[in-house]
């Protein structure tokens, strides 16, 4: 992906862009609102890291500046704090996500990964799969090959944003945010607990696990891979 | 001294005294033109009838007899057809109607001290000579110069009685401004004591003092809360980081295994820093209260189920159980965002100090004028001398020491509570701990 980072403090930028050449992106860096902003409507980009405090212009005009502009480029908001009204007048100017500061890489990643990659609005499919496990988006129903699964109304939820997102990393903030509407940083493991239910049911009584454990950072669903496929059947 | 040319209370009281002023000349005015006009009647019905009675006896009588008049400020003059004096005052010239000659021509027999300036005289025709008779308007003089004198006296009183009024209650105003002025530069200088005096009269300044007091009561207490903030962040940051500090000054001595689990632990200690510091932030922006402008309908029901559900598997795994007894349909007005994270916070308080075999409950209904969420449990409780306190910022019990926290989230739940103009209240639950939030019912219908 080519992405365009605007970050004024130079450790973060040197951080945030050392991680996103080491994970194989393409990164342009600007520490200034104004040469970000004419970077941003000149030069295609994938994806955009705004941070809200910037010298020349304001984060938060740019990304007003560049949805007023017609740039439809996803914009990944970066604020100082876990300040909630920075982030609810982030979401009005047009960003499409917010990440408050300080972060773990891997949560900026994959929130980049999700944003770059986020599925058009139109022709919303109604089933998703993942190798044999299926969702009936309408009929509200999961079976796995030929078995019907029974979930709670959460599980369901979990498993579905976990569907939609398959094969990318979700972390433990983006699954509460999207499955419970939590904003804040709970200090008990909820998504922890939650996911291991929903594994008892998806995947425990299964031969192939389809939910994966990445270590300290989230969960990604995959079906296993073509190869495997065949070599099963 | 006070500077007049300044002061609101003399400016005020000059307009109304030059108002008062010019209403009082006014009333004289009209008073004088009345009395002239009812004494003038009044002497030309005189004139008139002494004319018409001359007039009577010159048909009898001679000249010289029928002239004589009965008042001595009354004279006649009788001329003949080519106006020649044929007896009487010879002041007169003769001429049909009314007209006015001075006094000083015409020889009235008048005391002194009655003189008339003027003469009103009246002429009329007899026979083919003139009659004329004529009258000293000393009452009309008289009048003039008592009504003149009794409005420079009036006028007098008037500016006098005005300006020593003004200069009072301008110094009396000057003075009790002069005290809030005094107590409001010693409160700017740092004594957050003082406050305005209060006179006790109940007027318009009494109001505005007893307005401003409340405003600096809550400065006062803003202050003190920074104050008290300050320190406790500070107390609170300092152990953290001095563990920290001692952790990194003994990797330098380790070898790169060991150095790298230290780091680790470092990381995790200032991951809790900023935890500490985040939960702060966020305190101290719900307490400032912005977000008071974005509130709108919230269902509770809906928001308290989530929680509940987000919870539930928690609970069993700490071998608790969750239950709840939600009202449908309840609606508060607020942000949905921070009243999910009250309830979560309390919910979360549950379940790392009930206990296991606790029993939490999570509860909402409705009353005419209240919505009540309640979050209770049956572990161990919190004394009745600690319950104000464990509200206050990172205030934590014994009891508690050893688990992880920060010691604020009850403190986060109150401010929220607050924003909300929610009554928070923590009580026995015989046994354990029962919070309750009293909220206000919506305004508007829900929904």
């Amino acid at each position: 992906m080519k992405i365009l980072l605007i970050e004024d403090d130079q450790p973060t930028a040197a951080f945030v862009e050392k991680g996103l050449r080491q994970a194989g992106h393409e990164v342009d860096h600007s520490g200034d609102g104004r040469e970000g902003l004419v970077l941003a409507t000149t030069v295609t980009y994938d994806a955009a890291v705004i941070d809200r405090m910037l010298p020349g212009l304001d984060g938060m005009a740019l990304v007003k500046t560049l949805r007023g502009a017609g740039v439809k480029t996803p914009v990944l908001f970066l604020t100082a704090r876990g300040g909630i009204d920075d982030r609810v007048e982030g979401l009005e100017a047009g960003a499409d996500d917010y990440l408050g500061k300080p972060f773990a890489f891997s949560e900026l990643l994959a929130r980049l990964n999700a944003l770059a990659r986020r599925p058009p609005i139109a022709g919303e499919a109604t089933v998703l799969q993942a190798g044999d496990l299926v969702m009936d988006l309408v009929g509200r129903k999961v079976r796995r090959g030929d078995q019907p699964i029974d979930l709670m109304p959460r599980e369901f939820k979990l498993l579905e944003v976990l569907m939609r997102n398959r094969g990318r990393l979700m972390t433990r903030t983006m699954l509460l945010e999207r499955v419970w509407d939590f904003r804040f940083d709970p200090k008990s493991s909820i998504v922890e607990t939650h996911v291991s239910r929903l594994r008892a049911k998806v995947d425990r009584p299964f031969d192939i696990p389809l939910i994966r454990t990445e270590r300290g950072m989230g969960y990604i669903l995959d079906g296993p891979p073509p190869a495997d496929r065949t070599r099963r059947r | 001294m006070i500077a007049f040319h300044r002061s609101g209370a003399v400016r005020i009281a000059v307009l109304f005294l030059a108002l008062f002023a010019c209403t009082v000349v006014a009333a004289f005015v009209v008073t004088y033109t009345l009395v002239r006009e009812e004494i003038v009647a009044h002497l030309r019905t005189n004139i008139m009838a002494t004319a018409d009675a001359i007039a009577a006896r010159l048909a009898r009588e001679p000249p010289d007899l029928a002239l004589v008049t009965s008042s001595r400020q009354r004279v006649a003059a009788l001329f003949d057809a080519d106006g020649s004096l044929v007896i009487g005052e010879s002041g007169f010239t003769p001429f049909i109607g009314w007209r006015e000659f001075p006094a000083d021509n015409i020889g009235l027999q008048e005391a002194p001290e009655y003189r008339s300036e003027t003469v009103l005289a009246y002429g009329r025709s007899v026979g083919t000579r003139t009659l004329v008779v004529g009258e000293g308007m000393d009452i009309l003089e008289d009048s003039r110069e008592a009504l003149t004198s009794a409005l420079v006296w009036s006028l007098a009183f008037v500016l006098v009685a005005g300006f020593t009024g003004a200069a009072v209650i301008a110094w009396r105003v000057d003075r009790r401004l002069g005290r809030t002025q005094l107590a409001l530069t010693a409160y700017a200088s740092g004594e957050m004591s003082r406050r305005l005096p209060i006179a006790g009269s109940g007027d318009e300044l009494d109001r505005v003092a007893l307005s401003v007091n409340t405003v600096l009561d809550r400065l006062a207490a803003l202050m003190e809360t920074t104050r008290q903030i300050t320190i406790d962040a500070a107390h609170d940051l300092k152990t953290p980081m001095t563990r920290l500090l001692h952790r990194l000054a003994e990797a330098e001595g380790n070898s790169v295994a060991e150095a790298k689990a230290v780091l680790r632990s470092a990381a995790a200690d200032a991951k809790q820093i900023i935890t500490n510091f985040d939960a702060m932030l966020r305190i101290a922006e719900i307490e400032a209260g912005a977000r008071r402008s974005r509130f709108d309908l919230v269902d509770l029901s809906d928001v308290v189920e989530t929680v509940a559900d987000a919870y539930g598997p928690e609970a069993e795994q700490a071998g608790q159980r969750l239950e709840t007894k939600i009202g449908p349909k309840l609606y508060v007005t607020g942000d949905r965002e921070l009243l999910t994270q009250a309830f979560a916070d309390l919910v979360e308080n549950a379940i790392r100090h009930a206990g296991k075999g606790a029993a939490i409950c999570l509860m909402a209904v409705s009353h005419a004028a209240s919505v009540e969420a309640m979050v209770s449990d049956t572990g161990p409780g919190v004394p009745e001398a600690d319950r104000e306190r464990v509200l206050a910022r990172f205030v934590r019990l014994e009891a508690s020491r050893t688990t992880p926290g920060t010691g604020l989230g009850l403190t986060l739940v109150k401010a929220i509570a607050d924003l909300h103009n929610a009554r928070l209240a923590l009580s026995d639950n015989d046994p354990g701990l029962r919070v309750t939030i009293t909220f206000a019912q919506p305004a508007q219908a829900a929904k």
